[in-house]
């Protein structure tokens, strides 16, 4: 099912947003959101994303100075009402004294839709979201991902110009968030519908995102597709918040990194100090006397997750150094290991602040 | 070997200990609950015929005027206090301003006060030499009293029904999903239609609840009545008459008897009607 009305291009210029209590939550921001793109906002929990959307939805004003444009029209100081937006909220918000279809229908009622079309409507998407068999339950009577899907319809029925989610998946299980973000991934693509989608989780950030935006603390850190920020991040902060990483810091000369474990070969790096930071599964593990281990190791930590053995190594760097091997083969700590890592996988970065934490970093969500 | 409600045979010793333990339950309902009720029903059929009292309460015009003047009184100083309790409680719940919770328990203030202090100060306001009588000297020269009559009941019981239901209604605000309505406003939906659709549904099991008690009390109350004027024509007033002064002691008890009843058959009309089955949300 196509919408009737294609999404709009959306454009946020210098958006900056001070609360009432004084506490800055945006910095100034441009935002371009293509029609039809999926665009994901991603950063740790505080770091203003629901600000963000909700100024685009017009629950929240800019502060003076911003503005916000759908398509060509500016809506910068229109509420909610008059903005034609679909939200998802996090906690859903079905209105809980409804049934199933009444939900969906609520916004075409209040649009005063003649009863046998919104009978229809309500019918086709019901039937599209495969919640026909649900249409008379109450909303306490179904489980999450069922109130989710009813979330979702009750949002697009009413053609909106955008559809904005806001962390959609967080309160479900982990099962159950794969599957339902393989669904809304296939129904934002069969829509054409411009999206805003608000999540902490990267994974489902690169699984949905034609886009992605990275926040820290109130600024975009990164714009770019999904490979793009995964493969080139533009700073420490997005390189550490996104997956795993190692990085290797030391001084470069004559393409050679010097490092407590050995050398790596960076002929791309100028001499001085640098840091380079690698994909674990960017790292290859190389026989000990083989003239390709410039770097050894110590496994000191193995971990069996099925596909791969994920192996932590010391002695290359002060901190351990996280890799990944074929699930087959068989590691046991204590082992000596030599690792090479080719100079078109490194990821360089100018060494601006120490690094923050372990080189290794598991991103939790918060 | 006892059959207990559960479906389940006790053996004797079990049987004992369980009747044991609802022993208390069983002496206090019994000893203030049951019994007089037994003995007011008993009483209430005394007389040349059987149910003559009854039909004499629902047919004499003293008798049916005193019950539907106390029904009406009971059912809008209800509505009127859930229509004030709900606008206060809600600006009270979502605006935040110095003196708030000085306020708050300035309104509920009448919590500590007996029908007889509130009658008092229905006076005060609304009697011979009160505020509004002064005010009525002032502007045109008459008196203006409501003090001694239904009126100054209404609005004794009003003063007085305000803080239990205020009470209840901000407590309920306060746990309104906010979000909920923005979900509602993202369609376009009016104020008016949000209060309706939104606001007021999510209220209603505590308007429910605290309009109840507020009905029920409205009912019953005596006190301000006797403060105000002995001739008030509300059902407790009427049976207060015909105990003490009439000495009918079983038309007192018909009467008592149907003052229950009216109650519990109008409380249970509101649940049906309001639609028991809106369960509240998970
Ligand atoms: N209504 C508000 N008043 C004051 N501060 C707020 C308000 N809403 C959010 N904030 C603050 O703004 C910052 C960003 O919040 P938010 O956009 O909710 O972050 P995120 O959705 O990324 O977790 C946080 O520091 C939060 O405490
Ligand atoms: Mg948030």
């Amino acid at each position: 099912m196509k919408l009737d009305q294609q999404g709009v291009s959306i454009r946020l210029e210098n958006c900056s947003k001070t609360f009432a209590d004084g506490n800055r939550a945006l910095q100034p921001l441009d935002l371009e959101i293509r029609a039809g793109e999926t665009l994901v906002l991603l950063g740790p929990s505080g770091c203003g994303k629901t600000t963000t959307l909700r100024m685009i939805a017009g629950l929240e004003f800019p502060d003076a100075g911003g503005r916000i444009l759908f398509g060509d029209e500016d809506v910068t100081r229109l509420p909610i009402e008059k903005r034609q937006v679909g939200m998802v909220f996090q906690s859903y918000a079905l209105f809980p004294n409804m049934s199933v279809a009444q939900n969906v229908a609520y916004g075409l009622k209040v649009q005063k839709c003649a009863k046998a079309e919104i009978r229809q409507r309500v019918d086709e998407m019901l039937q599209m979201m495969e919640l026909s068999h649900l249409a008379e339950r109450k909303i306490d009577q179904l489980s999450g991902g069922q109130r989710q899907r009813v979330a979702l319809a009750r949002a697009i029925i009413t053609n909106p110009r955008v559809l904005l989610l806001d962390e959609p998946l967080t309160a479900l299980d982990a099962i159950l968030r794969d599957r339902l973000r393989a669904d809304i991934d296939r129904l934002l693509r069969s829509l054409g519908i411009t999206a805003i989608y608000v999540t902490h989780d990267q994974e489902e950030a690169m699984a949905l995102g034609d886009r992605i935006v990275v926040m820290d603390h109130g600024r975009v850190a990164q714009i770019g597709t999904p490979k793009q920020i995964y493969f080139q991040p533009q700073s420490d902060f997005v390189a550490d918040f996104i997956g795993q990483i190692n990085a290797f810091e030391g001084e470069v000369r004559n393409q050679w990194m010097t490092l407590p474990g050995g050398r790596l070969h960076c002929p791309h790096l100028a001499d001085g100090e640098a840091r380079v930071y690698c994909r674990p599964e960017d790292i290859e593990l190389v026989d000990m006397d083989s003239v390709d281990a410039h770097l050894q190791g110590v496994v000191e930590q193995t971990q069996f997750v099925g596909d791969r053995n994920r192996l932590w190594l010391a002695g290359i760097m002060p901190r351990q150094v996280l890799v990944e091997s074929s699930g087959r083969v068989e590691f046991a700590p204590g082992q000596r290991v030599g690792i090479r890592v080719r100079s078109e996988k490194m990821i360089a970065l100018e060494p601006r602040e120490p690094i923050r934490s372990e080189s290794v970093r598991e991103v939790s969500p918060c | 070997m006892k059959y207990t409600l559960s479906g389940r045979w006790l053996r004797g010793e079990q049987s004992a200990r369980l009747l044991l333990l609802l022993l208390p339950v069983l002496i206090i309902s019994a000893a203030f609950f049951l019994l007089p009720l037994a003995r007011l029903l008993v009483i209430s059929f005394e007389g040349d015929q059987w149910g003559a009292n009854y039909w004499q309460a629902l047919t004499e015009a003293r008798y049916l005027s005193s019950l539907i003047d106390t029904l009406l009184l009971s059912v809008s100083v209800t509505l009127v206090t859930l229509a004030i309790s709900v606008v206060c409680g809600l600006f009270l719940a979502r605006n935040e301003f110095a003196g708030k919770s000085l306020l708050v328990s300035l309104l509920t203030f009448p919590l500590a006060f007996p029908g007889v202090v509130i009658g008092f100060l229905v006076i005060m306001l609304g009697g011979r030499q009160g505020l509004s009588a002064e005010l009525g000297l002032m502007l045109d020269g008459t008196r203006w009293t409501f003090a001694y009559s239904i009126a100054g009941l209404f609005v004794g019981y009003v003063y007085f029904s305000i803080p239990r239901v205020l009470l209840t209604v901000i407590a309920a605000a306060e746990k309104l999903d906010y979000q909920l309505e923005e979900a509602a406003r993202s369609f376009g939906a009016s104020r008016y239609r949000i209060f309706r659709d939104v606001i007021l549904t999510g209220l209603k099991p505590a308007l429910l609840a605290s309009g109840a008690i507020c009905f029920a009390t409205s009912m019953g109350a005596f006190g301000t009545a006797f403060a105000l004027a002995t001739d008030i024509n509300v059902l407790p007033m009427t049976i207060y008459t015909e105990f003490t002064l009439g000495a009918n002691i079983a038309m007192a008890a018909a009467l008592s008897i149907l003052l229950g009843l009216i109650t519990w058959l109008v409380l249970f009309l509101a649940r049906m009607l309001s639609g028991a089955d809106a369960s509240p949300a998970a």
